[in-house]
Parts: structure tokens; C-alpha cells; sequence
């Protein structure tokens, strides 16, 4: 989602006017809630009824600023997958290309179950070492993640599947033409210690060079 | 009648007032509508006679910032209701006059649609399940993730999934009411 999209939310949400026909909340009962002194079932009992209750989400509100909690951050999780986003793109890919890569993704989470990883080892596993990671063991930053490898020389294009220990696809980037990807920050919503990531190489005419290594690469924590 | 003199705490000093006041003033700009805003002065004016007069009934006891925070802020809240009930009471009785100054600035076509914009999102979130409707809300509200997490003592992770696929999920149910996001 856009941040011009949740601003429109936020703005939709912030102008709500139809009151609840409940009594109002009681101030104290808001502050405690907001500095988290109120008892926890309590505190969530307030917030679901904020959707209904436009008063207290403002209540709410001042409150949060009053505290000195209020973060003007909006927009800091990007709303769509990369793959919600990239979508589009699978339909310009030439079909046998696709499918190859397609055989490789369902062979890399076939091998990866397989073969349980060493936590400390960088390769999970090794292919026909078309491709060699660079400093694939060294954690990288979910907020500025750059994926980098080396290929061989008949590489034409490139194409990068990341997925999180769990094997779900965080993120695929196609027709890659250098030897990297900045993998963008909301792709690691579901991530938590570290990635597995492959790539698969393809040469001028579209075929899948030899079989892919699958890598794994930590990633640091979120900082806020 | 034995009158004593309000006397301040060691503790208190004018910056903590003043820093007090500034808060409440920029709280109420933040977030009070044009209505509010245009009142901010006595609204805070309201909210530290509140103070000052919880430090002169017991001038011995040493008030911790917080709590003068809250009583502040419970001040605040009792006036600005008092002022919309006074609003609302008027604008109910045929021969008073407009009390309410109207927001100029805002585009009333633009207000409109967000207000329905809000009316269905309110119908969106109902439909969610608890947790990714109470992360939604408090995105909306603006705390950050580790704020939400606090708040609703899950972890931070949990927390950015639940905002991630609660914001799917409204977008989804927008998109079958005609609201393209």
C-alpha cells in the first residue's frame, strides 16, 4: 500500500464523526491505557472499541501526545508484498524460462527440507556451483539488504528467490542482468533470523545453466 | 479562616511547567480539530489551573511528572467535552446563534469522502479477526510498531505481521465496496 494510500486511511480514519452510544470513557482510564498501566484485557477492551468509537480514538490520541508517545511515523511498513508488486512481471517472462525456474524454486524447498542446514554453514546446498555467494554468511541489514554473487561467464540474465527458513517466498526479482538485488525492507515482514536465497542463471537463450546453490544468509534484527 | 499559601515544591520548577504547557499545547494543535484549536489557549489555561490547584490542596507531597501529565491531560479531556456538549446543545436550539467556527481551509467534497472513506473502514475493521484489528487500529492511530507491541504486550514481529495482513485485509474488503487503494 502506498503511503499515499495510508494517508488516505489515517486521514478517513481521523475524520470519522458518528459518536457511540455508550458514555464516554473515562480520561484516566484513556492515559492509563495509552502508558500501558491499565490491565492488558482492559487496554485491548479499549481498542476494539475505538473503531466504533470515534471520540475515544481521538481521546486516544491526544493522550499518546501528551505522553510524548505520539510517533508521526506513518507508512513505515510498505503495504503490498514484492510480489503483490512484481506480480505483473510473470507475464513477460518466456514460459520455459519460467517454468525452469519454477522446477528450481520447488527443488531448492524439496532440498532445503531435506537437508537441514547447519546454522554456522553458509551453503545449505551446493549445486553445480554455478553461482558463488558473495559473503552470503555475513548478516545483512533488513533495512538496506543487498544479496550479492558471482556467475559464470555465459550468464545472460539472473534470477533471485528468497525465501525465509519456513520456505516462504519473501521475494523473486527477474531478469537480472548484474550480480546483485537490494531486497526491499517489507519483504522481511515474516522473516526473523535469516534467509535462504538462491539464484538461478539463464543464458541468451533463455535456459536454466546447470543447478542452482541455495545460500543462507543471517539478518539483523529490526531496529527501531 | 487560616489561608495557606500555596507553596511550590523543590521539585517544580518553572521549565517543568512551562514544558508541561507546551505539551499540551502542541497535543491539542496536533490532533483537536479547527474548532479546539482555535481555543487552545484557555483549553491549556484549564488544564494547568487543574495542576497548580492539585500542588496548593497538598503543597507538601512532591508530584511525579507522569502524574501531573495525566492530571493534565484528564482536564484537558473534561473541558474539551464540556465545550462540544455546550456545541452541541446550541446548535440544538433554533434561535442560537453558530457556535462552532467552521474549518474554512477544509474542502468539504474531500471531507465528505473520508468521512464515508471512515464509515466503511469501520465496517472493514469490525469484520477482522481481534488481534489484526487491534494492530490495524493502533497503526491508524499512529503508534509505531514496538508502541503497538507494548501496548498489546505481543512481540514486535508478531505485531508487524498482524498490521501487515490486517492492512490486507481492509484493503481487500474496501476493494469489494468500490474503494480502490
Amino acid at each position: 500500500m502506498s503511503n499515499v494510500a495510508m494517508q488516505s486511511l489515517e486521514d478517513a480514519w481521523r475524520d470519522r464523526t458518528d459518536s457511540a452510544d455508550e458514555p464516554p470513557v473515562p480520561a484516566e482510564t484513556v492515559w492509563d491505557a495509552v502508558t500501558g498501566k491499565l490491565p492488558l484485557a482492559e487496554r485491548r477492551r479499549l481498542i476494539d472499541r475505538m473503531v466504533r468509537d470515534p471520540q475515544l480514538a481521538e481521546e486516544w490520541r491526544l493522550a499518546m501526545a501528551v505522553a510524548g508517545s505520539a510517533t508521526e511515523v506513518s507508512g513505515s511498513i510498505d503495504h503490498d508484498t514484492p510480489s503483490r508488486r512484481t506480480g505483473g512481471k510473470l507475464l513477460s517472462w518466456p514460459r520455459r524460462g519460467g517454468v525452469l525456474a519454477g522446477l528450481a524454486a520447488a527443488a531448492m524447498v524439496m532440498i532445503a527440507i531435506l537437508l537441514p542446514y547447519d546454522s554456522s554453514d553458509t551453503v545449505v546446498y551446493r549445486g553445480d556451483d554455478v553461482v558463488a555467494a558473495v559473503d552470503a554468511g555475513e548478516p545483512i541489514d533488513r533495512n538496506d539488504a543487498v544479496l550479492r554473487w558471482r556467475g559464470p561467464e555465459e550468464a545472460a540474465r539472473y534470477e533471485v528467490v528468497v525465501t525465509s527458513l519456513l520456505l516462504d517466498e519473501i521475494y523473486r526479482a527477474r531478469e537480472l542482468t548484474g550480480n546483485e538485488v537490494r531486497i526491499p525492507a517489507e519483504a522481511f515482514a515474516d522473516v526473523e533470523d535469516a534467509i535462504l536465497w538462491q539464484v538461478i542463471v539463464y543464458d541468451e537463450e533463455g535456459s536454466v545453466i546447470g543447478r542452482p546453490t541455495t545460500f543462507r544468509t543471517p539478518v539483523l534484527d529490526v531496529e527501531w | 479562616m487560616k489561608v495557606i499559601p500555596y507553596k511550590r515544591p523543590d521539585t517544580m520548577d518553572d521549565s517543568e511547567d512551562a514544558a508541561l504547557r507546551a505539551r499540551l499545547e502542541a497535543a491539542v494543535k496536533r490532533v483537536c480539530g479547527p474548532s479546539m484549536t482555535a481555543d487552545v489557549d484557555d483549553l491549556v489555561q484549564m488544564a494547568m489551573l487543574r495542576v497548580m490547584d492539585l500542588r496548593r490542596r497538598d503543597p507538601e507531597r512532591t508530584f511525579s511528572s507522569s502524574y501531573l501529565q495525566r492530571t493534565a491531560y484528564s482536564a484537558l479531556i473534561d473541558e474539551i467535552r464540556r465545550r462540544k456538549r455546550r456545541a452541541e446543545e446550541s446548535l440544538e436550539e433554533e434561535d442560537s446563534g453558530p457556535i462552532a467556527f467552521p474549518d474554512l481551509s477544509a474542502d468539504p467534497e474531500r471531507l465528505a469522502q473520508s468521512k464515508q472513506l471512515g464509515r466503511m473502514m469501520n465496517d472493514c475493521l469490525a469484520r477482522l479477526a481481534s488481534p489484526r484489528r487491534m494492530a490495524v487500529v493502533l497503526h491508524l492511530q499512529g503508534h509505531n510498531v514496538p508502541e503497538s507491541a507494548e501496548i498489546l504486550e505481543w512481540g514486535r514481529k508478531r505485531v508487524e505481521n498482524l498490521v501487515y495482513r490486517g492492512l490486507a485485509d481492509l484493503r481487500r474488503c474496501l476493494t469489494t465496496k468500490g474503494v480502490t487503494i
